[in-house]
């Protein structure tokens, strides 16, 4: 199993052009993702890792940091 | 001329509203200063949609911001009026804003509709401009009277629908451009020097949330371009579904259809019977056959073609049924 959280924060920080982010840092809460940024996450998620999320799993809970990214990641791929 | 600057008021929540205040406070600081002042973000509260992060964004950038899921409170109009605001932008509200809110600033509350107004006022324009099989559609902003989108356009831009696009494509679309039309208009809208043009009445079409295109039902007696865009405009893949996935029966069995494409195959059998199996799944239609090619099953779970198929018992010759024939 890939390590998601590494994973997860080198996807965000070349797509939002940041240097450092903290993988509790509220992502949508604090605007570091607006909707379009997630559409284009979950698509580069299912390029990257082959897991297929849907609407079910496209929550504000889920997608809260990016440790909670990776928590939903590994449980899809069970 | 810090005097005559006009005090702006943005009101909304998600992207669309996210996009209008990062260009409220992007566009060159010196000269847009005099012009305007953003006194204040109004966050609509009631948004608690995937993206709705406008308070977060406000908090973020220092910027001042009253978070409320009823702009129409007594206690946020009163906030307000000390504020004397001569402009309110109202992006992606879910609230319909009542008349002590919009004598805040008489004639001067502006918003913006993801759709070619007078068509498409309402809900969920984007769904029933593609279900329509529209080959175009627009963004509007248009002044706030006391009817649901009627007040008068101030600006317009009219674009090609694309023959792949879905609901989410053509919203995010929308959400585009209506960034670029704000920025590029921005001093005009602030300095109320754009032309009013009434809506033409006769031209409007509405839609309640509520409505969903044909109860969410697919007809295979449909033609393939009336199946294909029915089937686009209910798909918002990835995100949720807010209205409903495009529904078939199979003995009794509900499965849902994400996506389809032409068939190699023609059949002149009974719209809905099964023609071909395999890897592919087609299906006769009113003008030939479709594919099936992405579907969920009764829970709405995405599953492969192979999976529908054996889940279902499905064998050439059985027929699919969908609104009109359940």
């Amino acid at each position: 199993m890939p390590d998601f959280v590494v994973a997860l924060t080198e996807i965000i920080k070349e797509s939002k052009q940041i240097e450092q982010i903290d993988v509790d840092a509220p992502l949508l809460a604090h605007g570091i993702l607006d909707s379009f940024d997630i559409i284009t996450l979950v698509a580069r998620i299912e390029e990257d890792f082959g897991i297929l999320l849907d609407g079910e799993a496209i929550t504000a809970e889920h997608f809260k940091s990016i440790n909670t990214i990776a928590a939903l990641l590994r449980s899809e791929q069970g | 001329m810090a005097a005559l600057a006009k005090r702006v008021v943005l009101l909304g929540n998600g992207k669309p509203a996210l996009d209008c205040l990062s260009v409220l406070l992007e566009q060159e600081p010196g000269y847009s200063d005099a012009l305007r002042e953003l006194v204040l973000v109004l966050v609509d509260a009631s948004n608690t949609n995937l993206g709705a992060s406008l308070q977060g964004y406000c908090e973020a950038k220092g910027v001042p911001y009253i978070a409320t899921p009823n702009v129409n409170d007594e206690n946020v109009l009163r906030q307000l009026r000390v504020l004397k605001p001569d402009l309110i932008l109202s992006v992606n509200t879910f609230q319909i804003l009542k008349k002590p809110f919009l004598d805040l600033a008489p004639d001067r509350v502006i918003n913006f509709h993801n759709a070619p107004l007078p068509r498409y006022a309402g809900l969920n324009a984007c769904t029933w401009a593609i279900v329509d099989g529209r080959k175009e559609h627009g963004i509007t902003w248009h002044l706030v009277g006391e009817g649901v989108d009627t007040g008068d356009v101030l600006l317009q831009e009219v674009f090609p629908i694309s023959m792949s696009c879905t609901a989410l494509g053509l919203i995010m679309e929308c959400i585009r451009r209506s960034k670029i039309l704000f920025a590029e208009n921005l001093d005009d809208i602030v300095a109320d020097t754009l032309e009013r043009k009434p809506q033409d009445k006769t031209k409007r079409i509405f839609h309640y949330q509520h409505e969903v295109p044909c109860g969410g039902f697919v007809d295979f007696r449909w033609n393939y371009e009336q199946l294909d865009c029915f089937v686009r405009g209910l798909n918002f893949h990835p995100m949720p579904n807010p209205l409903a996935f495009p529904k078939g029966e199979f003995n009794g069995q509900a499965f849902y259809i994400d996506k389809i494409g032409p068939a190699k195959e023609n059949s002149i059998q009974s719209p809905g019977t099964v023609v071909a199996l395999g890897k592919e799944l087609v299906v006769a239609i009113a003008d030939g056959a479709a594919q099936l090619l992405e579907v969920r099953d009764a829970e709405c779970k995405r599953i492969p073609i192979e999976q529908f198929v054996s889940d279902y018992g499905l064998s050439v010759g059985d027929t699919l049924t969908g609104g009109t024939h359940a």
